[in-house]
C-alpha cells in the first residue's frame, strides 16, 4: 500500500518527462540556430562588419540594406565575396569583400538567420536546403540586386 | 534530503562568487620605457657610472596619403601612435582601424598627438590607394598619416617598433603582422604596446595617452 503511489508517479512521470524534454528541445531549435549563427557571425563577419553590423565608415558597409540581404544574394556574397563597387543604404562602397571558403553551408544558413533576426528583427529560419539551392544558382560575376549600379 | 539542498545552495553560491571580476587596472603615474635597453658601465674619475639607453625609433622617410614626405622631423615635439597594416587585409585590420578610430576620436582636438599607420604592402598601397582609404575612414590627413614607401625600410622599421610583419603566402591577404599599437614619446622611445584588436587594451591606451602628454 505504501509503495503504490510512488510507482504510479514514476510510471506517469517518466514518459511525461521525456515528452516534455523533446518538446522543449524542438522549441529550442530556432534559438539554437540563432546561437550558432551568432558564433559564426562573430568568427567570420564581425571583424569587418562589426559586432552590431555597423560596418566601418565608408570602407565597409553596414548590414542595414535589406536589398543586399535577400537569401540568394546574401548566400552568394558570403561564399564568394564581392568585387565591384556597390551602393548600400544610399552610400557607395569600393573595397572588395573576400569570399569565405572556410564556412560550411549550414553555418551560412545560421549566419543568414542571425543577420535577419538580430539586425532586422525578422524571425525567419533559413535552412541548409535553401542555402544549397542558392549556391547552385550563384554566379559571382553577375551578382545583382534590385539596386546594383 | 535537507543537507543535499543546502550543499546545492552552498556550491552554487561559491561557484557564482568565484567568477573573477576583472579589475579596471590602475593607470600608472608614468609610463615605462619598452624594449631592450643597452646598459653601459664606465669608470669616470674612479666612480662607476651606468648609462641605460632605451631603443629609439630610427630615422625613417616615408610618403603620406597626400604625397608628403614624412620623417621623424614631421612628428618632432609630438607623441604618436603607430601601427602596421595593409588596405586589403581581410582579418585583423578592420578591427584595428575601428579601434584606432576610437583613439583618434578621443584625441581629435589634441594637437600634440598624431597617428602613423604604416602599410606593409606598399606595392599595392600607393599614395592614391591610401588617400582613398583615408577619405573613406573620414579622417584628417594631417593628423592620421597613412604611410607608404620602400618595402624593406617599412619591414625594418616594423622591427624597431617590436612588430612582426612579413610576407606569408599562406596567410589571408598574403601578409602576416601583429595588431599592436605602439605609443611613442617625443624622444622616439616606445612607451606602450597595446593589442589593437582588443577593445579593453585600446581603452588602456586611451587612458595612458594623457599620462604621456603630461610628461615634460
Amino acid at each position: 500500500m505504501k509503495n503504490k503511489p510512488w510507482r504510479l508517479l514514476l510510471q506517469l512521470g517518466i514518459p511525461l518527462g521525456i515528452i516534455g524534454v523533446v518538446l522543449y528541445l524542438q522549441k529550442k531549435q530556432p534559438i539554437t540556430q540563432a546561437y550558432e549563427g551568432k558564433k559564426a557571425y562573430e568568427l567570420h563577419c564581425a571583424n569587418c562588419h562589426g559586432q552590431q553590423g555597423e560596418g566601418l565608415k565608408l570602407l565597409i558597409p553596414p548590414l542595414t540594406d535589406t536589398n543586399w540581404l535577400a537569401l540568394p544574394t546574401l548566400v552568394c556574397i558570403i561564399r564568394y565575396g564581392i568585387d565591384k563597387p556597390i551602393v548600400v543604404s544610399g552610400k557607395s562602397y569600393q573595397e572588395a569583400m573576400p569570399g569565405n571558403t572556410l564556412i560550411e553551408n549550414d553555418q551560412i544558413a545560421a549566419v543568414a538567420t542571425y543577420i535577419w533576426s538580430t539586425f532586422h528583427q525578422k524571425d525567419t529560419v533559413f535552412t541548409l536546403a535553401q542555402v544549397n539551392r542558392a549556391l547552385d544558382t550563384c554566379n559571382p560575376d553577375t551578382l545583382t540586386t534590385n539596386e546594383l549600379n | 534530503m535537507r543537507s543535499v539542498v543546502w550543499i546545492c545552495i552552498l556550491s552554487l553560491s561559491v561557484a557564482c562568487s568565484s567568477k573573477p571580476v576583472p579589475k579596471p587596472g590602475e593607470t600608472p603615474q608614468t609610463l615605462p620605457f619598452l624594449g631592450e635597453p643597452s646598459i653601459t658601465t664606465n669608470e669616470v674619475n674612479g666612480v662607476l657610472k651606468t648609462d641605460t639607453i632605451y631603443p629609439e625609433i630610427p630615422y625613417f622617410s616615408l610618403i603620406s596619403q597626400l604625397g608628403d614626405t614624412i620623417t621623424p622631423k614631421t612628428v618632432q615635439d609630438k607623441i604618436y601612435v603607430a601601427d602596421f597594416f595593409f588596405t586589403t587585409c581581410p582579418t585583423i585590420c578592420p578591427v584595428m582601424k575601428s579601434e584606432m578610430l576610437r583613439v583618434y576620436e578621443a584625441f581629435k582636438n589634441e594637437p600634440r598627438i598624431v597617428f602613423l599607420s604604416h602599410s606593409i604592402d606598399p606595392e599595392h598601397d600607393t599614395v592614391e590607394v591610401l588617400k582613398a582609404y583615408a577619405d573613406r575612414l573620414q579622417v584628417d590627413h594631417q593628423k592620421w598619416y597613412f604611410l607608404t614607401g620602400s618595402r624593406d625600410s617599412i619591414f625594418n622599421l616594423a622591427e624597431s617598433y617590436m612588430v612582426n610583419a612579413d610576407e606569408d603566402p599562406a596567410a589571408p591577404g598574403g601578409f602576416i603582422h601583429s595588431g599592436a599599437f605602439l605609443l611613442i614619446d617625443k624622444n622616439k622611445h616606445i612607451r606602450g604596446m597595446y593589442d589593437g584588436t582588443v577593445p579593453d587594451d585600446v581603452n588602456r591606451l586611451i587612458r595612458e595617452i594623457p599620462v604621456l602628454l603630461r610628461e615634460k
